[in-house]
């Protein structure tokens, strides 16, 4: 235990320093602000930001990197409130409750506990790296590809939740996303699928591409003709803090939420991504009122922001101990210390303890600087809020374009953009719900691959999710929940769980 | 426009669902059209073809089911399409697609902010038209001063 | 401030409109480069590509006086950047990044590749090479590169091999490998080696094939193993020189490098051409540029073999071997009409 301390305040002796702590405060705040940019998530932020961090020192460069991505991300959860666009596949949940108690005069309510939650989230999940990292690395290391597919359909079955109306159209959504991750080239034949000959998609569609499309642009075009609905978001501004209450109400979600999103960061494989959607469903199934939920319920916003930060943080341990990148943003972070001659994996603790632990202590003033920076912008924030529409969906359309153009510097990619914003406007005109969609378009390809590669290495026996226990046991819940929502008892209380 | 007026959207005559219901047929049939060369097995081991016909099947079928409820209890009506919105909307993205290369941010910019204005009723033309220049030069000065994205500025003169 | 801003854009507007006056004269060619230069590196920030660029591009662009920007062009497997670099003006300010995939084997690998790499471009030189290899997870049953082989043999299909998707270098080179040992494995596929290798560790797969630039790290921390690096000259590769070669292991025609390079459009004013490719070979000459090539797990290629001329002999060379490659493996994709099973 005294080592653990020796370490921390080694690490902070490190991110104390004056420029390495400029070089945060730096990141945090360009992350925000560029990540707070509609249709611009943490993967297109880091990848536009990536270069300026090449020059300077390893230690400052990766410190303004972490900050960087904490910025975004919380940027990302702006966006996702104040306009309905989200950056990221886990910023698709904070959409559902934080724009509707934004459409209630609750933006200030629902920014603060979002930058709240995240803090809590982000100090847990740090100590756990401080603490545990070394120890956590073997857990990463039991789930196999058929693991990972048992996880994956149970993922899916969770999105069901997230619908507000109809089961059978949000589960025809998911399905809907799953068919459209599947467009592109086969990664195991090369086979061109769906495509129809245009070789321009072949790498598969951006998930900022749909995202952007079928929530950013589908939603101007929605306010657009119900001038009604738009003005009520920015005639009514309300208090800029959590009360008293809504904190209440928030505590247990965001501790559990903390949980399942450390827990979740850790797999490799992008587990972080099921975090957010994981909490918004127990939540709403543990809430007294599950039909508060899709309608400004502050649980929906404060679980899932803290299991979205604590994966985010947690998924620096496969990076940190293995030199795995769980996801595309750590992916970055890998490209970004090998310019530095970093290797990422356990040699950086042994003979780098000051860029370890450095970086950790830099990862909770990041996240403490985060609360500082976003808590006084919450006021400027909600502010946009009130410029008019007629002057605000423009801006919004050129930030799109920008960013979705930068992302790969492919027009083609904005080309799309409106393709799936036209999309996305027939699908509000017939009642389907985005959200859905967009979780089976991020866990699509991974199931598909998942189950692939499971049934490659157990050369085509489905035994192997029976003699692999974890994926047995996730693939036994999910039956067990299919077949509690078929019996006719509960199927009436769900009749009133889900539906208007 | 007749669809844009004050009691916009109104509704069509058909059930919501059934439309529903068909434009998932729709994509279904299209999918399977799509991916009818592709095998559902390879020797052994899954093939290409096994997960997006399988999901394609399954949405048809619901497709059938959100139909049939929609022909049988659909009570809510298919709302109008309206054109001006998405007209200039997804218009000015797509304006935006086709001159950021050629023409630059300098060009491409302030059209895309302009044409999209006009997908609201109320747009006031001069107002609009300041908005759109000084919006496009904070982000000229943002993204290609300080931020240094390679996104073209004004190719046919500078360049770049 | 508004003055500053106003100097500040307006003197790239006066240089360009100079530099558009006597655009294409040879007064042009004699002052190149006048502006920023773009470098089209057709993958996203991050990987080795992009990192490898910007180490030139650094260099580049103290040398010529200009700034060199990169320019991330993703898509279709870098077919989409390829064909931006081909269709781009051959002024000399836009040039662009290839390798052995995009500008050689990926003629055989993708379906209507939209530039031919042996025609369309003027190439200025190659950077970097990286050796392939064989890597299997820590506690594989072979000390070395025979007893792969025999336990290969032994197993056959119950051998799982892990690629990094279709087409792919890691795919090719392990086409390659199995070929000549005559062993059919069964293949697991992944999307890149970030997910490869965190199965090589947890022992779901045992082994895969890839590029010393990709596993380096790994090996060396000793949680994978090498087998069989593919050095062309039959030597150790001194990014990895404990392990061994192929040549040692018994196996000396498995010679794959991966090859990392820059090129220009075809049709470049011949003075242009002449900077530009006397930018890179300087750069490689730089010690700095080549201790940050060695860091990220490449060297510089020797001085014979990384000329503009020897690259497009390298390119020509490469075409061809890939197009035998896949041909003699009966295509990376299966034929279109697989008997149901």
């Amino acid at each position: 235990m005294p080592e653990f301390f020796d370490n921390i305040a080694l690490g902070f002796s490190v991110a104390l320093g004056m420029k390495n702590l400029s070089l945060c405060f730096l990141g945090c705040l360009i992350g925000t602000l560029i990540g707070v940019l509609p249709g611009v998530g943490p993967v297109a932020t880091i990848s536009m930001l990536l270069p300026l961090t090449y020059g300077g020192d390893p230690i400052g460069s990766l410190i303004m990197l972490a900050g960087i991505y904490y910025g975004a991300q919380y940027g990302g959860s702006t966006t996702a409130i104040l306009v309905n666009i989200p950056g990221e596949a886990t910023s698709v949940v904070t959409t559902l409750d934080g724009h509707q108690m934004a459409k209630q005069g609750r933006a200030g309510a629902a920014l603060g506990m979002a930058a709240i939650a995240s803090f809590f989230a982000g100090t847990v999940a740090t100590l756990v790296i401080a603490g545990l990292a070394v120890p956590l690395t073997k857990f990463a290391l039991l789930f196999k590809p058929a693991d990972y597919f048992a996880l994956m359909v149970l993922g899916l079955m969770l999105a069901v939740v997230l619908a507000r109306g109809s089961i059978i159209k949000a589960i025809a959504m998911i399905l809907l996303g799953v068919l459209m991750s599947t467009i592109g080239r086969d990664l195991v034949t090369g086979d061109e699928r769906l495509t129809f000959g245009w070789n321009e998609i072949d790498d598969g569609i951006d998930f900022a591409v749909v995202a952007m499309g079928v929530f950013g642009f589908a939603e101007i075009l929605r306010n657009l003709e119900s001038p009604e609905a738009r003005d009520v978001v920015r005639q009514r501004i309300g208090r800029l803090l959590p009360t008293a209450r809504e904190f209440a109400q928030s505590i247990m979600p965001i501790v559990r939420g903390t949980g399942l999103g450390a827990f979740l960061g850790l797999l490799p494989g992008n587990g972080a991504v099921l975090a957010p959607f994981a909490s918004y469903s127990i939540e709403k199934k543990l809430a007294d009122d599950p039909s508060r939920f899709g309608r400004g319920a502050i649980e929906g916003v404060a679980g899932p922001e803290a299991a979205n930060n604590a994966g985010a943080q947690t998924a620096f341990i496969p990076l940190l101990t293995l030199g795995i990148p769980p996801n595309a943003v750590m992916a970055l972070m890998i490209g970004a210390m090998t310019i530095h001659n970093l290797v990422p994996g356990p040699e950086i603790l042994t003979k780098q303890p000051k860029l370890f632990w450095g970086m950790i202590a830099s990862m909770w003033l990041g996240n403490l600087m985060l609360l500082v920076i976003n808590l006084p912008l919450v006021g400027l924030w909600v502010r946009l809020l009130k410029v008019p529409y007629r002057l605000m969906f423009p801006a919004i359309v050129l930030f799109c374009c920008i960013g979705i153009y930068s992302i790969g510097n492919n027009p083609l990619d904005v080309f799309l953009t409106a393709v799936f914003g036209l999309v996305g406007y027939i699908l509000i005109k017939l009642d389907f719900e985005a959200a859905p969609l967009l979780l089976g378009f991020v866990l699509g390809r991974l199931l598909e691959e998942k189950l692939r590669q499971a049934m490659a290495i157990s050369q085509g026996s489905v035994w192997t999710f029976w003699d692999h226990k974890i994926a047995f046991g996730m693939l036994t819940m999910t039956g067990l929940i299919l077949i509690i929502a078929a019996l006719p008892g509960t199927r009436q209380r769900r009749e009133t769980t889900f539906s208007d | 426009m007749a669809t844009d007026g004050p009691d916009a959207p109104r509704t069509a005559r058909i059930p919501r669902d059934v439309v529903a219901g068909m434009v998932l047929l729709l994509i279904a049939i299209g999918a399977w059209f799509g991916l009818r060369d592709l095998p559902a097995f390879d020797k052994s081991a899954i093939g290409p073809g096994l997960l997006p016909k399988t999901v394609a099947t399954l949405i048809g079928a619901l497709g059938l089911m959100i139909l049939a409820l929609g022909l049988g209890a659909g009570r809510e009506r298919l709302e109008r399409f309206s054109f001006r919105g998405p007209l200039f909307v997804l218009g000015a993205v797509g304006l935006f697609a086709v001159t950021i290369r050629p023409l630059g941010l300098v060009v491409a910019g302030p059209l895309a902010v302009a044409f999209s204005a006009f997908g609201d009723r109320n747009s006031r033309p001069f107002e609009v038209v300041v908005f759109a220049i000084v919006l496009s030069a904070l982000c000229i000065l943002l993204f290609k001063y300080i931020l240094r994205l390679p996104i073209p500025l004004a190719p046919f003169y500078l360049g770049y | 401030m508004i003055r500053g801003l106003t100097r500040r854009l307006l003197a790239p507007l006066a240089a360009a409109a100079l530099a558009l006056s006597t655009l294409g004269t040879p007064a042009a060619a004699q002052t190149f480069p006048e502006r920023s230069i773009t470098l089209i590196v057709p993958f996203a920030a991050g990987g080795a590509s992009d990192v490898s660029s910007r180490i030139m591009a650094e260099f580049m662009t103290k040398y010529l006086g200009q700034s060199v920007v990169i320019e991330n062009v993703a898509g279709a497997g870098g077919a989409t950047g390829g064909l931006r670099g081909k269709n781009a003006r051959p002024d000399g300010y836009t040039i662009g990044f290839g390798h052995m995939g995009t500008h050689a084997a990926a003629v055989s690998t993708t379906a209507k590749l939209p530039y031919d790499p042996t025609k369309d471009f003027d190439y200025l030189g190659i950077h970097l090479i990286t050796p392939h290899l064989m890597i299997t997870r820590k506690d594989f049953p072979a000390a070395n590169l025979q007893e792969y082989i025999a336990y290969a043999k032994a197993q056959g299909k119950g051998l799982k091999i892990a690629h990094n998707g279709a087409g792919s270098l890691s795919h090719l080179t392990c086409v390659v490998f199995f070929g000549q040992i005559g062993v059919e494995p069964s293949y697991v596929v992944y999307r890149g080696y970030g997910q490869v290798v965190n199965d090589l560790m947890s022992g779901a797969v045992d082994g895969s094939c890839d590029l010393i630039a990709s596993a380096r790290n790994h090996v060396m921390q000793g949680v994978i193993k090498a087998y069989g690096v593919a050095t062309v000259n039959g030597e150790r590769s001194k990014l990895l020189p404990d392990a061994p070669t192929s040549k040692e292991g018994g196996l000396p025609d498995f010679k794959i490098e991966s090859w990392l390079g820059l090129y220009a459009p075809k049709g470049l004013p011949a003075p242009v051409l002449a900077r530009l490719r006397e930018a890179v070979a300087k750069a490689l000459e730089d010690a700095e540029v080549q201790k940050k090539f060695l860091d990220i797990g490449g060297v510089v290629p020797p001085a014979a073999d990384r000329g503009a001329d020897r690259m497009l002999e390298i390119v020509k060379g490469d075409v061809t071997r890939w197009a035998e490659v896949v041909k003699k493996s009966g295509g990376i994709e299966p034929p279109k009409e697989e008997p149901k099973k």
